[in-house]
């Protein structure tokens, strides 16, 4: 019985959203590297044809992270043919929802945020920004894309400086302009950046007590304070993104083939791996070792929210890191270093996983096991737990070896 | 001629009554109807009541069925717990040194079970001497594992938050 409630937590989707912002996939020129001739030059892709296994790899990066694609048992340049739409997509989603390109949609409605005067914008981005209300909404105010101020009131980098680098934002070093923070500290953690705000978990509104105001017909929305869609953002970029692969291969419905989509350890799989079966996926030790699991996947996605990368420590010496309870502005998930849901769709996998990793260490287990959700959780000493769910999904575990 | 007038006046009058009565009657018939369609309604809706009330009194009492059987199972827990202390107390006590067993191997005889090197000393070992030839043991069982052990599998992907590779 839980396992399809979490199966309807996570495969909800927007209704507004759906049929709705679709991808101009009007690719008239492909490069052999599966890049179309649009795309930047700096985000030309690397491909690793696998000949042994008889698979297809392609790499770029994209969304601040390595955006990877393989396909199992497709023509290669068929194969190629799907990686030069899905970069495609990407690009135009990340172009919509990016708050690290100057020239994005989000970045412009940004800049008006607390107008209520709505303005034109690309289609993606009025559904992530539904989507996300319906997120904040589904996880109690857990989720809430209007965390932007309180990640800059700490400091808050959002990307590697070298991946910023790839954006259009200013070079590396001009922290101060990006909102990154600081040069590392020898301990590893970042300083915060200047001007930071004293107060958090204030989320503003219109005076209708709405925070977003939008017109999914006429593709034009308003937003109440200034939003980071942050995971959802890449969740609904991987879904949308894996529709468009389906679309431009439908070969992918045939037994014996199979596709892995990947950005920054979010992904969501179809079909076989290259050594046939599922696809295993391992669960990231965030101290960096051995992995704790082994997933296996065959049609479905995995999320992780984690605080491995983005951590810092604030002018008042305080460690924190990007993964804010709303509710409060301050770093949540007490305890906890990483969790892990695997579902049907990206976008959800994420926001019940940065929910779940709100609850803390120790009221995950029951939060999680009551939704039915397939979760994995790394404990700040490195144990690993899930729930039954996810154990019927896992394929190996360390502690078990 | 005036009777016979009011004779046909009152003929007509009773006929205009009779129509009239027939029409209301006509008219009254699907409210009736669906009064009668509602009572029933509300009798097969009492009934189900009934009987969700009597599985609900079953539910009710199995539950405390069980709730009582918990409290039984935890009390028999608790004795037990007092029982494991109290043995772990008197095992505690008692002056024998700790030996660590060699791993167990499925044939041979008893006596290759011993550890190499594995020696009692003190009271219990000039017991066990005193109590002349040590009695012959039977054969360990052969363990088998529950579950097959699984090679870990080979990785395709991983949730690096970095994106490295596993």
């Amino acid at each position: 019985m839980h396992d399809g409630v979490g199966q309807a937590l996570l495969s909800a989707t927007l209704a507004t959203e759906a049929g709705r912002a679709g991808v101009s996939a009007g690719v008239t020129e492909r490069e052999s590297a599966g890049v179309t001739a649009g795309v930047p030059d700096r985000q030309s892709a690397v491909v690793t044809a696998g000949p042994s296994d008889g698979s297809s790899r392609f790499e770029r990066r994209a969304m601040g992270s390595p955006l990877r694609l393989t396909v199992v048992g497709v023509d290669a340049a068929r194969a190629a043919a799907g990686w030069a739409d899905v970069s495609v997509a990407i690009e135009e989603i990340e172009q919509a929802l990016s708050r690290f390109r100057a020239t994005s949609d989000l970045v412009r409605l940004n800049e008006t945020a607390g107008n209520s005067a709505d303005m034109s914008v690309h289609p993606r981005l009025v559904a992530a920004l539904a989507a996300a209300e319906r997120a904040r909404r589904m996880t109690g105010g857990a989720f809430d894309p209007r965390i932007l101020r309180d990640l800059e009131r700490l400091g808050y980098a959002g990307v590697p400086l070298e991946i910023v680098a790839d954006t259009d934002a200013p070079a590396p070093g001009s922290t101060e302009s990006l909102g990154v923070a600081g040069p590392a500290a020898a301990d590893g953690f970042a300083r915060p950046r200047a001007g930071a705000m004293a107060r958090g978990g204030i989320r503003p509104t219109f005076p209708d007590g709405r925070w977003l105001h939008c017109d999914p017909r006429e593709s034009r929305a308003a937003v109440a304070a200034p939003v980071d869609l942050g995971g959802i953002g890449k969740g609904l970029a991987i879904r949308w993104a894996g529709k468009v692969l389906a679309a431009t291969l439908p070969e992918l419905q045939e037994p014996g083939t199979g596709a892995l989509l990947e950005a920054g350890g979010d992904l969501i799989a179809r079909g076989d791996a290259p050594q046939g079966g599922p696809w295993m996926v391992a669960i990231e030790d965030p101290s960096g070792g051995e992995e704790p699991a082994i997933v296996a996947l065959r049609d479905g996605a995995i999320c992780t929210s984690s605080i491995a990368v983005h951590r810092w420590r604030t002018d008042d010496g305080r460690d924190v890191h990007h993964l804010l309870d709303p509710r409060t502005g301050e770093p949540g998930g007490a305890g906890l270093a990483s969790v892990t849901v695997s579902g049907p769709d990206p976008a959800w996998a994420e926001v019940w996983s940065k929910a779940l990793f709100l609850e803390g260490a120790a009221r995950i287990g029951p939060r999680a096991r009551a939704m039915g959700l397939a979760a994995w959780w790394v404990r700040e000493d490195g144990s690993l737990e899930m729930t039954p769910a996810a154990r019927q999904r896992t394929a190996w575990v360390r502690s078990e070896a | 001629m005036t009777a016979g007038l009011y004779a046909i006046s009152l003929a007509g009058v009773a006929m205009l009554q009779s129509a009239s009565d027939l029409q209301l009657a006509a008219d009254r018939a699907p409210a009736a109807d669906a009064v009668a369609g509602l009572k029933s309604a509300h009798d097969a809706m009492e009934a189900s009541l009934g009987t969700l009330s009597g599985a609900y009194a079953h539910a009710a009492d199995g539950y405390k069925g069980i709730a009582n059987g918990i409290v039984g199972h935890e009390q028999a827990l608790a004795a037990l717990g007092q029982q494991v202390q109290a043995a772990a107390g008197s095992a505690a006590a008692l002056s024998v040194p700790v030996i660590s067993l060699a791993p167990a191997r499925p044939s041979g005889p008893a006596s290759a079970y011993a550890p190499p090197g594995a020696r009692m000393s003190g009271p219990a070992a000039a017991a066990l001497v005193s109590a002349g030839p040590a009695p012959k043991l039977a054969p360990l069982p052969v363990v088998s594992v529950s579950a097959p052990v699984v090679s870990k599998p080979a990785v395709n992907a991983c949730t690096t938050a970095s994106g490295k590779p596993c």
